[in-house]
């Protein structure tokens, strides 16, 4: 089956709220002076780069479908 | 300049708005492959959530305060003869199916258990049931 409209929607919407939390995990992470709390962040925004990947590689696996 | 707790709670919200995103994405996928990666994705922004609210929660900059233990009781007490209402109401009577309107084929449901969900036919007929429409126009 074909990506719908509305799961290249949410693909989109979803990346859009993935990269805002990277930056915004990776700033508190620096503004943070709680050594504990600094690592958390950084930890935080390692995920979140992974769930962009994620998002980003099912995106490519349904754009290479369609060239067949 | 936002100070550790103010960091925390922003932390948070942002936890609780891109977790419901990917809540309303799975609900709205018809791709098995997507929908699984919504819902992955999913479990883990609840994970780093409560991990943040543990962070606040050991600091005292957010505990949720006790239910009342009476409360509980009486909350329990007002379920269970919610459930024994809905029982009576759905209970299967012979003879009554043809004219309350039920479709011959359809799922009978059974409370043996007492709890949980209405038993189901079988697992394709669950399956059928809780996919979404497809589209072959897209």
């Amino acid at each position: 089956m074909q990506l719908t409209e509305m799961e290249l929607f949410h693909l989109g919407e979803q990346l859009r709220a993935e990269a805002l939390a990277i930056t915004k995990s990776a700033t508190c992470a620096r503004e943070s002076t709680d050594p504990k709390l600094q690592q958390m962040y950084l930890r935080i925004a390692e995920r979140h780069r992974g769930h962009y990947e994620i998002l980003m590689r099912n995106a490519q696996n349904f754009a290479q479908q369609r060239q067949f | 300049m936002l100070d550790e707790k103010d960091r925390l709670t922003d932390s948070l919200i942002t936890q609780k708005y891109i977790a419901s995103g990917y809540n309303l994405a799975a609900l709205e996928s018809a791709n098995n492959q997507i929908m699984d990666a919504f819902s992955g994705i999913l479990r883990d922004e609840h994970q780093i959530q409560h991990e943040i609210f543990n962070e606040m929660n050991s600091r005292g900059w957010y505990q949720p305060k006790a239910a009342n233990p009476n409360d509980i009781s009486q909350n329990i007490n007002k379920w269970n003869q919610e459930l024994q209402r809905v029982q009576h109401t759905t209970a299967f009577r012979p003879g009554t199916l043809q004219q309350q309107g039920y479709q011959a084929g359809a799922p009978q449901y059974g409370f043996q258990t007492g709890v949980g969900m209405p038993q189901m036919g079988s697992e394709s007929q669950q399956h059928t049931m809780y996919r979404p429409p497809q589209n072959p126009m897209i």
